[in-house]
């Protein structure tokens, strides 16, 4: 039983806000949803760990050269930025003074 | 008589545009018709682009140069969670809008030296999150065949395009059957690459270890051109990696699994899916029932994993670095206001989900209780591949539902997944193959079967798929 008390705070923890007509609503799925995710528990065992025989995908690193201009898309990735000052993305002081 | 150029499939427009019987122009004209006379009823591009004329005009010089390659000319679209530098990318959420991509995917940089006619962006799922697009910003894109019903998703616009002849073909993105499912409602065929195989750079990231870009065709010898023209190792996505094709087979084994056929599912899709395998069999082909214990945990496992992943990729969107910023008190304030303001029901739901599942004291009853299952899973998999080349399911248990029957249901909505999933889980290739259609009120159906094989041996899959069609 997930408690409005605990969703409130994976809510913080996400960074989301909602009405508390809306958080009712999202328990009742939370309910349906974990209710049907419960059957897992029919399987024994919770080690997360690969065998390499499962495992198909190996992580692939490349060397750590520059393939591109420096500055090559520095204004257009800062152009897609709601708040820009210059070369900076704006954001609000968080230390210091009163927050 | 005019022939009807938006019939063309690929390869014939290939060779009419050598030839010279047609022109870029007329063929793109062709497309242009259907999007303008149809578009505001379908709902299924977001955007037109405005420079259609300069890249027809750009395709048949290369074309009169001798230089085409096999996409030249051709009219296509991609979802809009692919990057194409310059053009906007909104991934169908309010909080992206206007959103301008500052470069190209892999794939679109693969495409581009072909000289495609990109003709626009299409509908989707908010984020790919969904199975009818009825979570776009921008409103459900109809399915073609009964506009009272969706076109499946969350590439609901890219199957939707080719279905309705806005597009010669289009690229999705699939990450629990978000290619596959559509292109079974709409009646057109829908891969699913090998995980790794096409490189996700520049497709927005939902769930990375399910995401992969795929094709949506008329034809599967079209789905192949593509799929050969997008695959390859890229050093810019580091799961990506390349094998040789595999050589295909006179006789194929085919396994069932049968205990995931039950009765909840549709009966007509039933009926369809065994009168493929009676097709298969009929020419030659061994179809054999296997056993695949953990597969039917294949969605509670999804359900999962993707939202964990998901509620990490989401938080990017922070009202900072790009799309919607809302102004709070404080910068917490601007993460939270900015994020719940202009993030769907959807795709809010999901990360919650994730949060809750990868937070203290619950990740080892799901995280990784989900991935010791989806081992289990895999390993069972690579077993029976000993024995069997190819496993057959039906692509969804149902034909295009009506639009709004499960909106409200997020459950039942996730249902809908049941076929699919696996397939990403696994991370092996699947192909959907239109080849039945079930009559509901009066009208008819597409309905289509999904063939899965080994890790890269999506040949296989064209093979048998081709012999489906």
């Amino acid at each position: 039983m997930i408690t409005t008390q605990e969703l409130e705070h994976i809510a913080h923890l996400a960074r989301l806000e909602y009405t508390p007509e809306a958080l009712e609503a999202l328990r009742g799925d939370f309910e349906n949803i974990f209710g049907y995710i419960d059957q897992l528990n029919e399987v024994e065992g919770s080690d997360s760990r690969q065998s390499a025989e499962a495992s198909s995908v190996k992580n692939a690193l490349r060397e750590d050269e520059a393939t591109t201009a420096n500055g090559e898309y520095t204004d257009a990735l800062l152009e897609a930025a709601p708040k820009r000052n210059g070369n900076f993305v704006e954001v609000k002081k968080i230390i210091g003074g009163s927050q | 008589m005019l022939m009807d150029l938006t019939k063309l499939t690929l390869e014939q427009a290939r060779e009419k545009l050598d030839k010279k019987e047609i022109s870029v122009k007329e063929l793109v004209k062709a497309y242009q018709e259907n999007i303008k006379s149809k578009n505001e009823e379908l709902n299924i591009f977001l955007e037109v682009f405005d420079d259609i004329d300069d890249q027809v005009e750009k395709a048949q010089a290369v074309i009169d140069a001798g230089e085409a390659r096999s996409l030249t000319g051709i009219p296509i679209a991609f979802k809009d969670n692919i990057c194409i530098k310059g053009r906007k990318a909104s991934a169908a959420s309010r909080y992206l809008g206007e959103y301008v991509a500052p470069y190209n995917a892999t794939v679109t940089d693969k495409l581009v030296p072909h000289s495609p006619v990109f003709l626009g962006r299409v509908n989707m799922d908010e984020f790919a999150m969904g199975g009818s697009t009825e979570n776009s910003a921008f409103g459900v894109a109809k399915n073609p065949h009964d506009t009272s019903r969706v076109s499946g998703g969350s590439s609901g616009g890219s199957a939707a395009a080719v279905a309705a002849d806005f597009a010669l073909l289009t690229l999705g993105s699939d990450t629990g059957g978000s290619v596959r499912q559509p292109a079974s409602f709409c009646g057109v065929v829908g891969l699913k690459p090998t995980y790794g195989s096409v490189s996700r750079h520049g497709l927005m990231a939902m769930s990375s270890s399910l995401d992969v870009i795929g094709p949506i065709t008329k034809t599967v010898a079209d789905a192949k051109i593509i799929f050969d023209n997008i695959k390859g190792k890229d050093p810019l996505d580091s799961t990506s990696d390349e094998k040789d094709p595999v050589a295909k087979k006179g006789v194929y084994k085919i396994g069932v699994p049968r205990s995931l056929l039950t009765d909840e599912m549709d009966k007509d899709v039933l009926e369809a899916f065994e009168a493929d395998l009676k097709t298969l069999q009929d020419k030659g082909h061994e179809i054999v029932d296997i056993e695949l214990p953990s597969l039917k945990y294949s969605l509670a496992v999804y359900y999962i994993i993707m939202p964990c992943e998901v509620s990490s990729n989401m938080s990017r969107y922070d009202g900072v670095r790009f799309g919607a910023h809302v102004e709070g008190k404080t910068l917490e304030d601007d993460y939270k206001q900015s994020r719940s303001q202009y993030l769907g029901e959807e795709v809010k739901r999901r990360i919650m989900l994730g949060t809750y599942s990868l937070s203290s004291g619950y990740y080892d009853a799901y995280y990784n209780k989900a991935w010791h299952v989806r081992t289990k899973m895999r390993e069972e998999v690579i077993k029976v591949f000993e024995s069997i080349d190819v496993i057959m399911l039906p692509t969804s248990p149902t034909p295009a539902f009506k639009i709004g029957e499960k909106s409200t249901d997020p459950l039942k909505m996730y249902l809908t997944d049941i076929f699919t999933v696996s397939a990403n889980l696994l991370g092996v290739p699947g192909i959907t193959v239109p080849t039945q259609k079930v009559d509901r009120d009066g009208k008819l159906l597409p309905v289509g079967s999904q063939i899965l094989g080994p890790h890269f041996h999506e040949e296989w899959l064209f093979d048998l798929g081709g012999q489906l069609e």
